[in-house]
Formats: structure tokens, C-alpha cells, sequence
């Protein structure tokens, strides 16, 4: 895939930066959080500086695809990724102009936009953290990049008071086709039970595919492992025999050798 | 509407955005209009709020409807509430779109909750090549960025989030909790002395809650540090 860290920031949006910048010394923050997550993310040591976001308009090419046989879809498993870099790109890119150590709360939307057929609107947004003056962490991971996390508040909380630190969110794609199955073998299967192969063999090397991508992101990371994965199956608007296999989680790191945290109380809501 | 060239028909012209709005005014008394709705809603809701003594009013949705004929509902609904033992009564109540459990927790923590905070802008940009290439139906192009178009919703985005910031700035809240952001778009025939072209618009809108600290040295020991539970219910990730 393609590397591309191509950040254009428009003219005005970087004279708001500078003036959130100013702002932030006077007080003033904007985020995307939710009163929950506010609370915690201040309780875990951290500042929110600035709701920050990327977004990116896409045209999504056309791929011929086989009638019959299963196959991966490279042209659109290449455009959903890489617009989707382009996004947090520019969402870390504003990160960085804030002076933030990382982004929590991120959230990647994908709207398809009615300019024209196969456009659609990726968007990063997230909320820009500082920590707190005195911890003595590089919070900002091997790359240089701030951290970003799509955990939620809660989450975000649970892992630093368990000795763990985000650092980055990572993910891989894969568009796959599902091949038909022909009009004789559709009917001698329509009768009993019975397992269709090419469906679960196209299930598992989807899956399979986009699982292997979001570990090689974190390995570039250097991370622990990931957590907080997501497995989506995401149709989008292609027709029923094509779709994307998402992986999405955020790879940690240890910040210590003790992960106790302390005993958790046991709970029965009254809620359902 | 007329997108606003200004006789730059070049392919590189910037959007008109809402907030350059003295080169083309068109955008700017849009976004006037619609602030009129919000604005007047908001306030007959504070009017009524008042009417019954109220502290604040929590858990306010705004809600709009198009009538048809350039007629729009613009609804804000909320429910007033009043403190205990309070023996002076703010001038103003606060309004929030935030829910009564999470005004409890901001103000058990030392915060307090401001004011609704709504943020509108709109930007507009003739078509150029790349644009029209790709709203055809039937385009065989492969994978690309449409520059044009990520720079008029970027633009409009940007102008929205400017626009969230000095309106929560005047309010004297220290922060804001955006609850959401969204951006519409649609292309429309260009009303330009070039006829039958394109231009395309996008809408964004902001709605969210101003916030302001008023217990700074307090606010931990009050609400006491963060209880670790676990419950018994599964929960989905990012719910």
C-alpha cells in the first residue's frame, strides 16, 4: 500500500490551529467526547486541547471481477485503505500542530457523498491529549507520531491504570468477491443442510487477509499486541457478493511490569 | 444560489465558504438565517425556562423539519430544572443537550454545563474537470483523491469548528463537548452566466455543549477518584 502522508492542511484551518493554540493557554477546548470519557480522560492525567480531524473525498475505481470464483478486490481494497491514511494523516497532522502527545476517542466514518457514483467522504476525528506536566513519559510512539486510540474513555482509563500505553491505532482491509455458485449447484444444495464451501472459504481468507495487515501495522509499531479489535463486514454499497472485511484496533505498549489493577467491584445493575 | 466565482472559472478557484463570506455574501446570509432559527428556538425555550424558575434545562434536543416551500421548523425541547437550597438564582439558566446523569457527574466533578452550542457553516465551489469527470455515471476511472471536493468540505468543516470554538468562547465556558458534527452535500446547476455547469455545496453542522470549571482545586476530592467496576452485562466496544 502505498505510503502516503501527502497532509494538506488548508490555509484557514491552520490559521485555527494557531489560534487554538493560544486558546489553550487561556482555557478554551473543544472535543468529542462524551461527559464519561471527558471525566476519565482528566482523571488518567491528560488535557484535551482540541477536537482535531481528517477527511478525506474519494473515488473509488472499478474493478472487473469473475463471475465464479472468489477473489480479493485490490483495487478497492487499496482505495478504502488508502483514503482512510489520508484521513488520519491529516488528523494527526493537526494533532502534531497543537503540540499533542495523542488522540483518543478516534472515530473513522466513511459517508458515501451524492457528487457522482463511487465517491465517498472518509473522515478521522478525534480529540487532541496532552498529559500532565510531571510524569516523565514519552507518550509519542516510534515513529514520532502522537498516539492515537479508538478506545473509548473507559477503556482508555482501564489500560493506563493496568500499567499500559496506546500507541497507535492499526488496521487492515480486504475487499473480497464471492463467487456464484452456478445454477446446477445452487439447486442440489437449496435442499438439505449443508455447508457451502465457497462461502467460508471466502469468509476465512478475507477475514484472514485483513487480520494479517492490521498485525504487520503493529509490528511496525513495536507493540505488545492490539486490543480493543473490531472485525467488521461492511457492505457499503456494492452488491451482495462484494464485500469489505475491517479490522480495527489500537496496538499497546507496556509502560511498566506490574499490570495488577485494583480489585474490581463486583456490580449488579438495576438496568437490563 | 450562485456559487460565487466571482469570475475565477479556473480549475484551482478556492471554495466560497460561509466564512469568507465578504467576497460572495450569498453563503454567509445562509448560514444568518438558519442561526436565526436556532438562536430564536433556543431562547424561547430559556424564555419559558425562566418562566417557571428554573436553574437549567437538561437533556434539550434540537429538532428541524422542512415544511416544504422554504419553510423550516427549527424545535428546541428540553426539560427545566431547578436546584435545592439555592437562595439566588442565576440570571440566565444554563442550557444543555447533555442528559440529567451526565450533568450530575460534570457538576460533582466541578464542572458545570454552560450552554448549547450550535455551529453552522456552508461552502460552495464550481465544478472543475476532475469533478464533472467523476459525477458522470459511468466512469471507468481508478482509485483517486478528488481534490476539489476534499478541499470544499475540509473548508466547510474548518469554517464549522472556527465557528464552534468563538461561539463557545462567548459564553466564557473553559471547553466544549461536541455531541455531533455532520456534513451534507449535494451538486446543483450553477445560476452563472456559464450555463450548464456544476457547483457543488456542502452543508456542516455543529451541535454540542460549552463547559465551565468552577471548582478547580476541589473538584477531585469531591467526586473521589474513579471506582474500577466490572459489570455483569456484556458490553459492545465504542458503545
Amino acid at each position: 500500500m502505498s505510503e502516503s502522508t501527502d497532509a494538506t492542511i488548508p490555509q484557514d484551518a491552520i490559521a485555527r490551529l494557531n489560534s487554538m493554540r493560544a486558546d489553550i493557554n487561556r482555557g478554551l477546548f473543544t472535543s468529542n467526547l462524551s461527559v464519561n470519557e471527558f471525566l476519565l480522560v482528566r482523571e488518567a492525567g491528560f488535557r484535551p486541547l482540541g477536537l482535531v480531524l481528517g477527511s478525506s473525498v474519494y473515488h473509488v475505481g472499478v474493478q472487473l471481477r469473475s463471475w465464479s470464483r472468489n477473489q480479493e478486490l485490490t483495487v478497492l481494497s487499496e482505495a478504502m485503505y488508502h483514503a482512510r491514511e489520508l484521513a488520519m494523516a491529516r488528523m494527526e497532522a493537526e494533532a502534531d500542530a497543537l503540540g499533542a502527545d495523542g488522540i483518543v476517542a478516534v472515530r473513522l466514518e466513511i459517508e458515501m457523498k451524492d457528487f457522482g457514483s463511487n465517491i465517498a467522504e472518509f473522515i478521522a476525528v478525534g480529540t487532541a491529549v496532552k498529559a500532565d506536566s510531571g510524569s516523565g513519559v514519552t507518550w509519542r510512539n516510534n515513529l514520532g507520531k502522537p498516539f492515537t486510540s479508538d478506545l473509548s474513555g473507559q477503556d482508555f482509563w482501564t489500560l493506563l491504570q493496568a500499567g499500559y500505553a496506546p500507541l497507535g491505532m492499526t488496521m487492515g482491509t480486504c475487499v473480497y468477491h464471492i463467487g456464484r455458485r452456478g445454477p446446477v449447484r445452487t439447486v442440489l444444495q437449496s435442499a438439505g443442510n449443508n455447508e457451502i464451501p465457497q462461502f467460508t472459504e471466502a469468509f476465512y481468507d478475507a477475514r484472514e487477509l485483513a487480520m494479517g495487515r492490521m498485525q504487520a501495522e503493529a509490528e511496525r509499531l513495536e507493540a505488545e499486541g492490539i486490543v480493543g479489535v473490531q472485525l467488521l463486514s461492511l457492505p457499503h454499497q456494492w452488491n451482495g457478493h462484494t464485500t469489505e472485511f475491517f479490522a480495527i484496533g489500537t496496538a499497546v505498549r507496556p509502560l511498566r511490569d506490574d499490570h495488577t489493577i485494583a480489585t474490581p467491584n463486583l456490580v449488579l445493575p438495576l438496568t437490563d | 444560489m450562485w456559487c460565487g466565482s466571482n469570475g475565477d472559472w479556473s480549475d484551482s478557484a478556492p471554495p466560497v465558504s460561509s466564512g469568507t463570506g465578504d467576497r460572495w455574501s450569498s453563503q454567509s446570509d445562509f448560514r444568518r438565517l438558519s442561526y436565526l432559527g436556532w438562536d430564536e428556538a433556543i431562547t424561547r425555550l430559556v424564555a419559558e425556562a425562566k418562566a417557571l424558575d428554573a436553574d437549567g434545562v437538561v437533556g434539550v434536543r434540537l429538532l428541524q423539519r422542512d415544511l416544504g416551500a422554504s419553510i423550516r421548523e427549527y424545535l428546541a425541547l428540553g426539560t427545566a430544572v431547578r436546584a435545592f437550597g439555592v437562595s439566588e438564582r442565576a440570571e440566565h439558566p444554563f442550557t444543555t443537550d447533555l442528559s440529567g446523569v451526565d450533568v450530575t457527574k460534570l457538576l460533582q466533578s466541578g464542572w458545570a454545563p454552560v450552554s448549547i452550542v450550535v455551529a453552522l457553516a456552508t461552502a460552495i465551489r464550481h465544478a472543475d474537470r476532475e469533478t464533472r469527470r467523476y459525477s458522470r455515471r459511468w466512469n471507468r476511472s481508478g482509485n483517486d483523491e478528488v481534490d476539489g471536493l476534499t478541499n470544499l468540505i475540509a473548508v466547510a468543516r474548518n469554517d464549522a469548528r472556527a465557528e464552534f470554538r468563538s461561539r463557545a468562547r462567548a459564553t466564557r465556558a473553559t471547553g466544549a463537548l461536541m455531541s455531533s458534527i455532520t456534513a451534507t452535500t449535494r451538486s446543483e446547476k450553477c445560476d452563472s452566466p456559464r450555463r450548464g455547469t456544476l457547483d457543488h455545496v456542502a452543508q456542516v453542522e455543529i451541535f454540542g455543549t460549552a463547559v465551565t470549571i468552577f471548582r478547580r482545586r476541589a473538584a477531585r476530592r469531591y467526586a473521589g477518584p474513579a471506582l474500577t467496576i466490572m459489570p455483569l452485562t456484556t458490553r459492545k466496544p465504542n458503545a
